[in-house]
């Protein structure tokens, strides 16, 4: 495994640049659209077809906006690269207890790794050794 | 000193995958995808006049396009996701699924409703025409008259049901997790949430509800979201999960990959209506489909950009690692059809394209070239896994990918060009006769690039068959989800 990387506040400012100059113009787009249906709905006489459109649309999204604010609050993402690592680590630990013969042929089992790392901990043969978060 | 590295509370793979139903899954899934095939064949002989089955009512091409589109979305697509789910979702959250009965239940009746919507697209019209006791029911054995809704409507409440019975099996062992979550795990809750809710919205909102160009925009919400609301989240959440796996480091930015999960989430509900620009919906909402579908396609930049950075560096594994290679090819495929989304949703271009092959080949690329061979290369690791032996043919394999990826590009570059001579034909007032014959080239070669798919498909199946032989020949044992792990392979705490 290569853990030779860039160091980390490059990806986060990567990160962020393209959060924000993907979602804020998506954002403002979609948000001023969706406005205008709201406003069509109230004061046009067509306004009543955007009504299926606006409760389909809160329908699938407005439970995914509760849904965020729960992950926010209760601290989904206070370490947010952590789980890429915690399903790497699991599945380590699932495939070095598997038998040898179950391990496939195309080198995506990770439990052979630990044979020659078995002195370090899960997440020290995954993490980026640059990585401060 | 290894075995102090597995805590004793650790659950064992043999505790959580029940491998059985991941081969059911899959085997099924591939016999869906070769009846589909074969209904596409007969469709593509039929326009350039070749049919060998003229003339015979059941087999009329009319109703096997139904049984193409159809069974390669919900047989081929959904069972192959179920399968890779059954193993993916319980390693990924270290607890089974939540019953495994429910599972073998769910697999009996997926298959059920999937037969009668067979049974229904190609008897259907013909009983109900011919037995008099039919034709008096209040309701339609045939297909239903919804693009991609064809099921049914007698079958629609058993389908519904079975994909709430799916939401519950797998999201009772997701919502148990503790933790922050993986973002596979995000997209697979999302996936059981909206697929649920867009197969109710398309199949019964403009059957007893709405009428007209109402029941029309709801239609074309319900096509666009079958892709990007249940198709999409699953094929990239079982992609966040398989490619670490197999490159052996982890996604470049999990920060990156929710950005992504949530732009979706937020960005995607409204895009439907782009189906029918220049229908008689009203403007303003074919506008807002425009907006919301490129706020869409710049959102999946963001997934695009994640995994060409995490393989940076280690590109050979394209090369050497064929799952890698059938994964990355697939996302390549995506990003063209992303691109020619954003594209093709502008009023401008739907001026040329609207109506012509061109949709038809980007519908192509979507479906085989990203999430058909995303699940063909899941096969591709799991098979060997799952039956303890090495591919009978690596020879075979390379024979599957490159006919299968080299024959649909040929197939959709195919059809993606045709569609701009079709709009000029048509726009220039032609006989519609003239574009007929003008597309029959084009058409000709879209018969061969599909043969070749189909051949690699061919050599798949036999490679599955003597790979299963070889480890039956072997004796091999396999996981079914409830052997307790021998106490005294358990190590003890470090």
């Amino acid at each position: 495994m290569s853990t030779q990387r860039k160091p980390f506040h490059t990806r986060s400012v990567v990160v962020a640049l393209m959060a924000l100059a993907i979602l804020v113009p998506s954002l403002y787009g979609f948000g001023t659209k969706f406005l205008e249906f709201i406003a069509l709905y109230r004061g046009d006489a067509d306004g009543a077809f955007a009504i299926s459109p606006i409760l389909n649309y809160l329908l699938a999204s407005l439970g995914f906006l509760f849904l965020f604010g729960w992950a926010v609050m209760s601290g989904m993402f206070h370490d947010i690269e952590r789980p890429k690592y915690t399903m790497l680590e699991n599945e380590a630990r699932l495939d070095h207890s598997a038998p040898p013969n179950s391990r496939g042929q195309f080198g995506g089992s990770l439990g052979r790794r630990l044979s020659g790392e078995a002195d370090l901990p899960y997440s020290s043969r995954f993490r980026d050794p640059h990585e401060h978060d | 000193m290894i075995d102090k590295l597995a805590k004793a509370e650790d659950p064992r793979h043999e505790q959580l995958v029940d491998e059985p139903i991941v081969v059911a899954y899959f085997l099924l899934a591939l016999g869906y995808l070769a009846l589909s095939m074969l209904a596409g064949l007969l469709m593509a002989t039929q326009l350039v006049h070749w049919n060998p089955l003229n003339g015979i009512e059941l087999l009329s091409p009319g109703r096997w396009r139904m049984i193409h589109t159809n069974v390669v979305a919900y047989g081929f697509l959904a069972n192959a996701f179920l399968g890779a789910l059954h193993w993916s979702v319980p390693r990924l959250v270290l607890k089974p699924v939540l019953d495994r009965r429910l599972s073998w239940f769910i697999l009996v009746a997926w298959q059920v409703v999937l037969l009668c919507t067979f049974f229904g697209i190609v008897f259907g019209p013909t009983l109900q025409a011919n037995i008099a006791a039919l034709e008096r029911l209040p309701f339609s054995l045939g297909a239903q008259g919804i693009e991609w809704g064809e099921t049914p409507t007698w079958i629609d409440p058993l389908a519904l049901a079975g994909l709430l019975l799916v939401a519950v099996n797998f999201m009772g062992p997701i919502v148990r997790t503790k933790g922050p979550m993986y973002v596979s795990a995000w997209y697979f809750i999302a996936a059981f949430v909206w697929t649920f809710l867009t197969y109710a919205m398309g199949n019964f909102l403009p059957q007893y509800w709405l009428a007209g160009t109402s029941a029309g925009a709801v239609g074309g919400l319900f096509i666009h979201d079958l892709v990007g609301l249940f198709v999409t989240p699953l094929g990239w959440g079982l992609v966040y999960y398989f490619v670490p796996i197999l490159l052996q480091k982890p996604i470049w930015s999990h920060g990156l990959s929710l950005v992504g999960f949530w732009g979706l989430a937020f960005f995607y509900p409204l895009n439907g209506i782009h189906h029918f620009l220049y229908t008689p919906i009203p403007m303003f909402l074919q506008y807002g489909a425009i907006i919301s579908t490129i706020a869409v396609e710049m959102v999946v930049t963001t997934v695009i950009v994640n995994f060409f950075a995490t393989i940076w560096g280690s590109g050979r594994q394209l090369i050497t690692n064929l799952p890698v290679r059938w994964f990355y090819t697939g996302m390549v495929f995506y990003g063209l059809t992303c691109l020619q989304c954003a594209m093709q949703t502008t009023l401008t271009f739907q001026a040329l394209i609207h109506f012509t092959d061109w949709v038809v080949g980007h519908a192509h690329m979507v479906m085989f070239g990203v999430f058909s061979l995303w699940l063909l290369g899941i096969m591709t690791y799991l098979f060997p896994r799952l039956w303890r032996t090495e591919w009978y043919s690596k020879e075979l394999l390379e024979y599957h990918y490159w006919l299968s990826s080299v024959g649909l590009l040929v197939m959709a570059a195919d059809l993606i060009l045709l569609g701009p001579f079709q709009g000029y034909y048509w726009a220039s007032l032609q006989p519609w006769e003239v574009s007929v014959d003008g597309s029959q080239p084009f058409w000709m070669l879209r018969v061969f690039a599909g043969l070749a798919m189909l051949a690699g498909q061919l050599c798949f199946f036999y490679n599955i068959y003597m790979t299963w032989r070889r480890s039956r020949a072997q004796g091999v044992p396999v996981s079914t989800g409830t052997q307790q792990a021998p106490p005294a392979e358990v190590a003890p705490q470090a």
